[in-house]
């Protein structure tokens, strides 16, 4: 996934959007850790100094230099640390492109409250890791995210294509692959549109890419776009689809 | 370009054997099915196509993000089974440690 310059660097949501992933806080821990609503928006935290800690070394870096070990959950836990005694759990999920800010606490060695038994604690009993509301936040936030941008992207590639010789390739909100291609029939006042999509960081098609496909085809012409099997200029790759469409005077046929 | 793909061990040496049949390879052969199944849902993809560019001409920006992320739900809870199973693996590993333990 390659984001969009113009989110980089920006809280969005309850994200903070890094270059190749994104920043999130589980619901739990912004509940009972950082004392904030689960619904809270990442800008409304980013003054809290685990959070500042949290884009300070994870933004650019993905793993931690130290684990938090033995975990039941399996997965590699990564610790955050900040000042003297501020401490944080975080989990990266590359499938997901996501790091995950789990817990939150004051390491204070021996105190029952000691954040390293807590966090161990909270993973024994299936808490640490985030949760299928946590998750569907983040998919329906990254849906939002791609929806707004294909309604602002799909024209100007559209242009772009008009305008190029062949196949014009590009990718619509930093996740979807894409292959143009404009035919225009000038004696019957035709143009057939043809686009090939595939997941833009390579990977199998899924319903994922079909949705974002949809909004993309909808988005570049309303109206029935017939599947295909092969671009006007090449096969597809294993994990495209392609469609079109043909306007005659400027109205779908 | 190629990618893995995971699939049950059973799928994978039948298509294994149907690919060798065909003269193919198993790759190729899921491909073929990937394209079969579009080509199969074709009216309802054809009918989610209609209602996205409904939602276009005459929706808000939420009903469209609404509508695009109608398996959120379903896709969050195969996520949180993908996080878990190394939960499941390590408790499995650790039953058969104690076994081991409780014959010795």
């Amino acid at each position: 996934m390659d984001r969009p310059d113009s989110l980089v660097g920006r809280a969005v949501g309850g994200a903070y959007i890094c270059r190749d992933w994104e920043l999130r806080v589980t619901a739990r821990c912004l509940d009972e850790d950082l004392n904030a609503d689960e619904a809270t928006d990442f800008a409304s935290i980013q003054g809290l100094e685990i959070i500042k800690a949290l884009v300070k070394d994870r933004a650019t870096h993905a793993t931690a230099s130290k684990q938090i070990t033995p975990m039941s959950s399996g997965q590699e836990i990564g610790r955050l640390a900040y000042g003297h005694d501020h401490r944080g759990a975080t989990f990266y999920d590359e499938d997901d492109a996501v790091i995950w800010l789990l817990a939150y606490g004051r390491h204070r060695s021996g105190a029952p409250d000691d954040f390293f038994p807590y966090c161990k604690r909270l993973d024994a009993e299936g808490r640490l890791l985030p949760v299928q509301a946590d998750i569907a936040r983040m998919y329906r936030e990254r849906d939002r995210r791609f929806v707004e941008a294909v309604t602002v992207e799909a024209p100007v590639a559209l242009k772009a294509a008009r305008e190029s010789e062949g196949e014009y390739r590009c990718t619509i909100g930093g996740e979807l692959g894409a292959g143009l291609a404009i035919e225009v029939i000038e004696v019957m006042e035709a143009t057939s549109i043809t686009v090939a999509f595939k997941p833009a960081g390579g990977g199998p098609l899924t319903a994922v890419t079909m949705e974002q496909g949809q909004v993309l085809l909808q988005a570049l012409t309303c109206g029935k776009w017939e599947l295909i099997g092969r671009m006007p200029s090449r096969d597809l790759e294993p994990e495209e689809v392609a469609f079109t469409i043909t306007l005659v005077a400027g109205e779908v046929v | 370009m190629t990618r893995v793909l995971r699939v049950p061990e059973q799928v994978h040496s039948q298509a294994t054997q149907i690919a060798a049949l065909r003269n193919s390879q198993p790759g190729h052969l899921v491909a073929d099915a990937w394209r079969e199944y579009i080509e199969n849902h074709r009216d309802e993809f054809a009918a989610d196509l209609e209602t996205t560019a409904k939602l276009l001409r005459n929706g808000t920006l939420e009903q469209l993000t609404e509508f695009t992320s109608r398996n959120a739900d379903a896709r969050a809870t195969g996520t949180v089974e993908r996080l878990n199973a190394k939960r499941a693996q390590s408790s499995e590993s650790g039953q058969a440690e104690e076994t081991e333990r409780a014959h010795a």
